[in-house]
């Protein structure tokens, strides 16, 4: 019997769903074939839901080795007249922007949509670029939805305008629409459309300079077009009256309602839900009879400054605000937006002051969870540069072992981007002189962005140790398989590409792998990776453990440990040099450890130099 | 009755707690519990990074023209905090006279010394023109042998102050058939605790707030 899917539920129902998952259920509507990301928050749960249906629509999903590869698969669907989305984080698209660049130069033949889930206040990334830049700088226009409805009305009408203009589409979505929850109500599913054929004709799909020299004269005149079709698209639109304007775009367009409400002021309320390209058609006409503007929008002024220029050119003298009053960091609030407004319209408005608590609170920052893996690599690690008296300079890489940042650890000194971690340890390696450089890196981000700095610093003779957390799944944002697991999206085998094999293969000096949960000897494979490194070696190390959620969910992981008490020497040695979460103080300075927290791991049991951590059976 | 109070057309519920307490699945058994009303509603979570022990919030809006997903400082009328320590971050998210929804379940900082202990953190709460109700969740949890439905008992703590808008047994069918037995156990118990404390005003009621 076939499970019952709430995202295939029949048209005119409603239901509760994520931003995502609305997206998802969008793409579903209109009938796509191909769906394809790499996982990053806040984006992961659309092709999350997408593989769970997959087998059911009959359409093609995938976890991609990287946003690159994504991006090119769903593409190439879109050439050969398959619809398709492809889906990722806002720093996605930066690795995807390679043929992201050009997609407009050759266009598509069925729908293709671009969705880029961006991340304001950086609740789990490492910038905040507002993503709708890349479509004025890509000549890809951008949707811009405000919830859960929206989210998946707009998805299905940008693949339809996609396919209409013959012209990729990107879908803005933001944290707070992408994880946010709201009532849906469903559209008609259309038969999914997964078989494509392509015809020879490099003339549309090469871009040697001959070709797209002519494509860019024509992608300059599809996007007056564009521009021309968005002054009269539904989800534009003029709500009110008054003298004041507020233009808000996606999100903005949420705070603004509640905003205008919570003021109680009368103002003329443009809707946008295409900021890119703002339509000036649609502009000119919201203009009648204002003399104020302000503009809210959630990160950087995309629509403001597009507004200003149309401005200009069509005569108008008005002040707009907008950056100057809302500012370009972090997330947008009601209070925010009504402060912005108040002062436009001339009100002393203030916020509510909240309660303030008399005491400091202590921070409570993301931590490794019990059992974790990477805590015994980062441990051992620990040791074993301790032994050898060396102070290495840390690469660190995206991903939960990123927390390894944190004391007691200490043990990411640079992290920038996906596959950062080698690639900046070639440059350390050749720069800093007496320390060695240790690359830390998770699996699914070696797959994503590793193996190429990899070759770089075997070619190169560049030493350093490459450490790859191997927790087998990509942890951080959802436990998505990747080549290491050997697990496709849909659940169904696929092929296991090992990691000590690729870098054996290119010729890496040394290749070890352990298990992290064996202290003593992952220390003594982690001391001779080292030294082979101090003598000029690449090692690549893999530490390799199953995530220890993973294994407590599969019951690999069972039992919890206790402390003996006769045999505790109180050391705080498991407290203050391993730091797990379950391993707490009495009142009577006796460590404990918290049942309910405690996932069996075991290793606090083999560092106690007393040997006082007992299995409770 | 304290929920007489809430009769209004919109509510606004902040749910604080510490990753891994299970916060987005009693923001979204809720959620459900709504769609199945016809009740508007929006639920804000974060997921990702955040997750891995940090300090969690979950921003819930139900009502009728209810649109932006956060609740700003000084708006919600109740808070429930599923841990102590939370709940003192928690509180700013509350309104003058708004309710605390308190556990019983403690979590300092793993690398914390000294950290406040949870007598001192009721007396700290005590003094704020609040209301507080304390849902012993973690004793709920260990008579039903399993921790995990701390999140649920606290549900249940909430449903006993909004069961004019959404009745204990719409919830309880949403919680069994995504949840199981146990926690529908759990959800039924916090509610009954909750419900009895209430007529016996065993809660702590801010003099500074008489009207309600």
């Amino acid at each position: 019997m076939t499970k019952r899917y709430e995202i295939l539920r029949e048209a005119g129902s409603t239901v509760l769903l994520l931003g995502n998952e609305a997206i998802a259920r969008g793409a579903i509507e209109y009938g796509i074939g191909v769906a394809t990301a790499y996982p990053g928050t806040p984006s992961s749960e659309i092709v999350g839901t997408l593989s769970k249906v997959a087998k059911n629509l009959g359409i093609y999903v995938e976890w991609s080795i990287n946003e690159k590869t994504a991006f090119e698969i769903a593409y190439a669907a879109a050439m050969s007249g398959v619809p398709s989305l492809t889906a990722m984080k806002h720093v996605g698209l930066n690795v995807a922007s390679d043929p992201f660049m050009s997609s407009a130069y050759t266009g598509v033949r069925a729908g293709f949509i671009i969705v880029s889930a961006d991340d304001p206040y950086m609740h789990s990334s490492q910038n905040e670029q507002d993503n709708r830049w890349y479509g004025l700088h890509g000549y890809i226009p951008v949707l811009e939805p405000c919830d859960p409805q929206e989210a998946k009305d707009l998805t299905v009408r940008g693949l339809e305008i996609s396919e209409f203009f013959q012209h990729p589409v990107i879908l803005r979505s933001v944290t707070r629409l992408s994880h946010v929850r709201g009532p849906v109500k469903l559209g008609e599913i259309r038969k999914p459309r997964i078989e494509g054929f392509f015809p020879r004709e490099p003339s549309r799909w090469a871009v040697v300079p001959e070709n797209a020299r002519r494509m860019k004269q024509l992608i300059l005149d599809k996007w007056r077009k564009i521009e021309d079709f968005f002054a009269d698209f539904p989800h534009n639109r003029v709500e009110g009256d008054g003298s004041i304007l507020v233009v808000a775009s996606g999100v903005g367009y949420c705070y603004t309602l509640e905003a205008i409400e919570l003021l109680n002021v009368k103002v003329k309320l443009l809707k946008i839900s295409t900021p890119v390209p703002l339509p000036r058609k649609l502009i000119l006409k919201a203009m009648d009879g204002v003399d104020k503007v302000i503009v809210v929008e959630e990160c950087d002024p995309v629509v403001e400054l597009q507004l200003k220029s149309i401005l200009l050119d069509l005569g108008f003298n008005i002040k707009v605000y907008g950056e100057n009053l809302l500012g370009r960091a972090g997330e947008l609030t009601v209070d925010k937006v009504a402060k912005a407004i108040s002062k436009v319209v001339g009100l002393n408005w203030l916020p509510p002051t909240p309660y303030k608590i008399p005491i400091e609170l202590p921070p409570r920052p993301p931590v490794l969870c019990p059992g974790c893996p990477h805590r015994a690599t980062f441990y051992a690690l620990k040791i074993a540069v301790k032994k050898l008296k060396i102070d290495p300079i840390y690469s660190g890489d995206i991903g939960c072992y990123s927390l390894g940042i944190q004391s007691p650890f200490n043990m990411q000194d640079v992290i920038i981007e996906m596959g950062g971690s080698i690639g900046l340890a070639n440059g350390f390696s050749h720069t800093v002189r007496g320390r060695p450089v240790v690359a830390i890196i998770g699996d699914s981000t070696f797959f994503h962005a590793g193996i190429p700095p990899l070759v770089n610093a075997v070619y190169n003779k560049t030493p350093m140790l490459v450490l790859v957390l191997d927790n087998e799944t990509t942890a951080m944002t959802g436990f998505q398989p990747h080549p290491g697991t050997g697990v496709k999206a849909d659940g169904s085998p696929g092929n296991k590409v090992y990691i000590e094999n690729i870098a054996k293969a290119i010729g890496v000096d040394l290749v070890e792998i352990f298990d992290p949960y064996d202290v003593k000897r992952a220390v003594e494979i982690l001391e001779k990776g080292l030294k082979k490194v101090v003598e000029g070696g690449i090692v690549l190390l893999v530490a390799r453990r199953e995530c220890s959620l993973n294994a407590r969910r599969r019951d690999v992981l069972k039992s919890v440990y206790e402390v003996d008490r006769s045999k505790c020497l109180k050391c705080m040695l498991c407290v203050n040099e391993f730091a797990c979460p379950a391993i707490r103080i009495r009142d009577d300075g006796y460590p404990y450890v918290v049942d309910s927290l405690c996932n069996g791991c075991g290793v606090c049991s083999k560092i106690c130099p007393v040997k006082a951590f007992t299995r409770k059976d | 009755m304290p929920s007489k109070s809430f009769y209004k057309k919109r509510l606004d519920i902040v749910i604080v707690g510490v990753g891994g307490q299970g916060l987005i699945t009693f923001g979204e058994v809720l959620g459900r519990a709504c769609v199945k009303r016809g009740i508007n509603i929006r639920i804000a979570e974060t997921h990702g990074m955040s997750q891995r022990g940090g300090s969690v919030e979950v921003f819930v809006k139900l009502g009728e023209g209810v649109a932006a997903p956060l609740i700003p400082p000084g708006y919600a009328d109740i808070v429930v905090a599923t841990e102590l320590i939370e709940a003192l971050r928690g509180v700013k998210y509350l309104r003058k006279c708004g309710w605390l929804i308190l556990s019983d379940v403690y979590i300092p900082p793993p690398t914390m010394k000294n950290a406040l202990k949870p007598g001192e953190i009721i007396e700290v709460l005590n003094k704020l023109p609040i209301n507080i109700i304390q849902v012993n969740a973690e004793e709920i949890a260990r008579e039903l042998k399993d921790f995990r439905v701390v999140n649920i008992a606290m549900l249940g703590g909430l449903i006993a102050f909004i069961e004019h808008i959404i009745p204990l047994d719409i919830i309880e069918e949403v919680v069994e058939y995504r949840l199981g037995e146990v926690n529908k156990k759990a959800l039924r118990i916090g509610y009954e605790r909750t419900k009895e404390k209430i007529m016996l005003t065993k809660f702590t009621k801010s003099d500074n707030c008489s009207e309600s």
